[in-house]
């Protein structure tokens, strides 16, 4: 206990210094500013932005982007509550009740929920992080080539089950992921694969590039091709922002079932702050309603508060896997990764012990970001909403704009602002067939480390296949995949995951 | 005592240098760097670029042109005129990569002329603290004796670490096995986890865990032996390898054919900037050693480099294609 807390005052200076408070509060406004708009979501926006990181310190950057991830899981509530429309897809659910209490004069003790449930969520997964990840590092020195395929192909059976749409999509999604990470140069025999001779194809297809494509532009096509939307605003209902009494004692024990979901489900690959706000609904919805109680989706004040303290939760747990094994469990911690590598830091157990200012200070700041996000955005709420009047057509061009000169300068070649634009239109492609493109960039990102591991793994045990299973961790986690195959194929489960994911249609 | 001698005749000339080519033009010179931004070879040149546009009196830009090991920014400096505009930051890569990939027609003899070098700084072998071994003649002895599937891991085919490990089963005759990563540091985490029985590393990413006992150094690369680690042999110590050496290096070249007055004024220039007590200090900090070398020295010492890597890479039959 005494070295959390020496770790967590190592933190907490880093934090605290001018600048990196500065960089926190610019996150969590660029990230409040995203979530409240709908169509641009952190992956584009911290995308766009990883290049502008190269000036600042690895901290300083990271506090900053981290920010902008769990900003946007606040200011989606706001529009998912006043507008009926999810700014970020985490706060879907939170439309559900959300919107029913904006409608019945309830706005105030709705956006309050959902702020102050985020805020002790926030809390709860930066003290999970600060308690787990050193553990978790340690044991993760362990882990060796086979037992890092192992995870990963757990890791990918994982996001197939988690995926919200339909199953054959998301493993076609996931497979051409991996075969597009393939492009590019072998690390076993240093042989050029899919390059077709051309050396801006020979490191392969950067994710960033395909990040921002598919999620950037893919998303921009998808917003105008469905007209400028109809939004209505409710903010001439929002009067007091206090919840009442009762509202208080409704939406506790759900905040910290929000939060504890979050935390669990925010560690597992493929999870993150969407799935976290899905289960939560799911279980708020089971739970027995008392007498006096407005059934869910009727304005429940627990259907608002649970979903936003998950979402909030899984978003700060996913850190942990990252920050821990050098592993992401969704694109926006590819993207963290990407930014740490920048600044020549391999994410991985070692980062803990070699950079320890580094990790303390982005787990502090993440507590102070969550203090400021309720700041800005209960008292502020007024500004944000003045923002949802602005016109898409305002907006796009500039989008568009951001993404290309942010492409540029990663790399300084024109190659790279094409391949965005083609991965933009592929995006749209897939959008506009139902297929969700998460599981893509995790096949993308997984894809090329699992194949690594592997060949690894063999090449140490001299060609030997039984490695995955002899030793201990891959076996474990092997049979962990098996059975999630198992559950995937059971139909008692197919039934229950297509119920669960209906909410959103 | 050689290096000093070269520190010596730097320093020397260093007291020469005064702002020559500002009167030639005033355009920013671009240097040209294959690596992204936060490695060595950028920050080497960042540190380096600002120190040289006070002595030239102009704008010293870093470029980065990342991709194909650093080929496509030697490409794109053969491809620009010969007038100075561009600097190519070269290094190891640029000698090894034409060696093993046939594809890749740099040659860096013919395409560039040296300007000079900034920095030179040591492999090592590393075994995991665990390790029985305590010198390379151990692992060698013990290796000879049939002890079989011994690993080596380094960050890639025809890296310069992969040729060391490659040098040393040539001339120890000796059977390692190499396992390619994809860049540098999973690979302390590994060897630290056991999962490799020995890596080659940089000396100064490896400084920290050598620090800590948790790994040990059998065998450094350089050609003197280094204060940090003053009882490691050096690989030239060694029996079977007559006393050569194999550092990394990094130095900095125009195109062939650029005119004498420019690359005169540069490699003053360059020789100065490397030699100023703030960038030296500065590179030291990261763990780099400053090694200045003007640009005719530079091309004797890669073409005495090339050699040693000519041979590794021919009877190793270390290959970037099919």
């Amino acid at each position: 206990m005494n070295f959390l807390l020496d770790n967590l005052s190592i933190g907490f200076s880093v934090a605290l210094t001018l600048q990196n408070l500065s960089y926190a509060l610019i996150g969590c406004l660029m990230g409040t500013l995203i979530g409240v708009l709908p169509g641009l979501g952190p992956v584009a926006t911290i995308a766009m932005l990883l290049p502008a990181t190269y000036s600042l310190s690895p901290v300083t950057a990271l506090i900053m982007l981290a920010g902008i991830y769990y900003g946007a899981q606040y200011g989606g509530s706001t529009t998912a509550i006043l507008v009926n429309l999810p700014g970020e897809p985490s706060s879907i659910v939170t439309t559900l009740d959300g919107y029913e209490m904006a409608k019945n004069g309830r706005a105030g003790p709705a956006l309050s929920a959902a702020a102050i449930g985020s805020f002790i969520a926030g809390t709860i997964g930066t003290v999970g992080l600060a308690a787990f990840a050193v553990p978790l590092a340690s044991v993760a020195i362990k882990f060796g080539p086979a037992d890092y395929f192992s995870l990963m192909v757990f890791g990918l059976i994982g996001a197939v089950v988690l995926a919200s749409g339909s199953l054959p999509k998301a493993i076609a999604m996931i497979l051409i992921g991996m075969l597009v990470g393939m492009i590019g140069t072998d690390v076993n025999s240093g042989v050029e694969r899919y390059s077709f001779d051309m050396p801006e194809l020979a490191d392969g297809i950067g994710f960033v590039v395909v990040a921002m494509g598919v999620f950037g532009y893919g998303e921009i096509m998808q917003n105008l091709s469905r007209g400028e939307i109809h939004r209505d605003l409710l903010t001439r209902k929002l009067t007091g922002l206090m919840p009442t009494k009762e509202d208080m004692k409704a939406m506790l024990p759900p905040i910290l079932r929000g939060s504890a979901i979050g935390s669990i489900i925010g560690v597992l690959p493929g999870g993150g702050a969407m799935l976290a706000a899905f289960v939560s609904y799911t279980i708020e919805k089971k739970k027995k309603l008392k007498p006096d109680e407005v059934p869910l989706g009727k304005g429940n004040i627990r259907g608002v508060a649970g979903p936003e303290s998950a979402n909030n939760a899984g978003a700060q747990a996913s850190f942990v896997p990252m920050l821990t094994l050098g592993i992401p469990p969704n694109p926006v911690m590819a993207l963290m990764i990407g930014a740490m590598m920048i600044h020549d830091i391999q994410p991985g157990p070692q980062v803990i012990s070699s950079n320890p200012e580094l990790f303390w200070g982005l787990i502090a700041s993440m507590w102070i970001g969550n203090l400021m996000l309720v700041v800005l955005n209960l008292p502020m709420i007024g500004m944000w909403v003045k923002l949802l009047t602005v016109p898409y057509r305002w907006l796009f061009p500039s989008i568009v704009l951001f993404c290309a000169i942010g492409v540029f300068t990663t790399n300084n070649t024109v190659w790279d602002i094409w391949m965005v634009a083609i991965f933009g239109l592929c995006g749209y492609i897939l959008m506009r067939l139902g297929a969700e493109v998460a599981p893509l960039m995790l096949g993308l990102v997984l894809g090329p480390m699992m194949e690594e591991n592997l060949r690894r793994a063999l090449v140490i045990s001299g060609g030997d296949w039984s490695v995955f299973v002899t030793r201990p961790i891959s076996a474990f986690l092997l049979l962990m995949a098996a059975l999630l195959v198992v559950l995937i194929l059971s139909p008692a489960l197919k039934k229950r995951r297509e119920e669960a994911f209906k909410e959103d249609d | 005592m050689n290096c000093r001698n070269i520190l010596k005749f730097a320093a020397a000339s260093c007291a020469l240098v005064t702002c020559v080519a500002s009167a030639q033009s005033d355009k920013p010179i671009s240097v040209i760097v294959g690596y992204s931004a936060g490695g060595s070879a950028d920050f080497v040149s960042r540190t380096v670029a600002s120190e040289m546009s006070k002595q030239l009196g102009r704008q010293v830009i870093v470029e980065n042109v990342t991709g194909a090991s650093g080929m496509l920014a030697a490409q794109k400096v053969i491809n620009g005129p010969a007038d100075g505009s561009m600097i190519y930051m070269g290094g190891t890569d640029t000698v090894v990569i034409p060696m093993v990939n046939s594809k890749v027609k740099v040659n860096w003899e013919k395409d560039y002329q040296p300007l000079g070098r900034m920095t030179s700084f040591p492999m090592i072998v590393a075994v995991n603290s665990n390790s029985p071994y305590n010198t390379l003649p151990d692992l060698i002895a013990d290796l000879r004796k049939g002890k079989k599937d011994f690993t080596y891991a380094t960050p890639g085919i025809g890296t310069m670490q992969h040729l060391y490990g490659a040098l040393i089963n040539k001339n120890a005759k000796v059977s390692m096995v190499h396992v390619p990563y994809k860049g540098g540091a999973q690979i302390a985490t590994d060897l630290m986890g056991g999962h490799v029985e020995s890596a080659i590393l940089v000396l100064s990413t490896a400084m920290p865990f050598l620090k800590d006992g948790k790994i040990k150094a059998l065998s450094m690369s350089d050609t003197a032996r280094s204060p940090a680690i003053p009882n490691v042999k050096r690989i030239g110590e060694e029996e079977g390898f007559g006393g050569l050496s194999l550092p990394l290096w990094q130095g900095w070249f125009v195109k062939a054919g650029t005119p004498s007055d420019v690359v005169a004024a540069y490699e003053k220039a360059l020789l100065g900037a490397v030699n100023n007590v703030d960038v030296q200090a500065k590179l030291k900090a990261s763990g780099i050693t400053p090694a200045p070398l003007n640009g005719k020295e530079l091309g004797t010492f890669v073409k005495q480099q090339a050699g040693i890597y000519k041979d590794v890479v021919e009877s190793a039959r270390i290959s970037l294609e099919e």
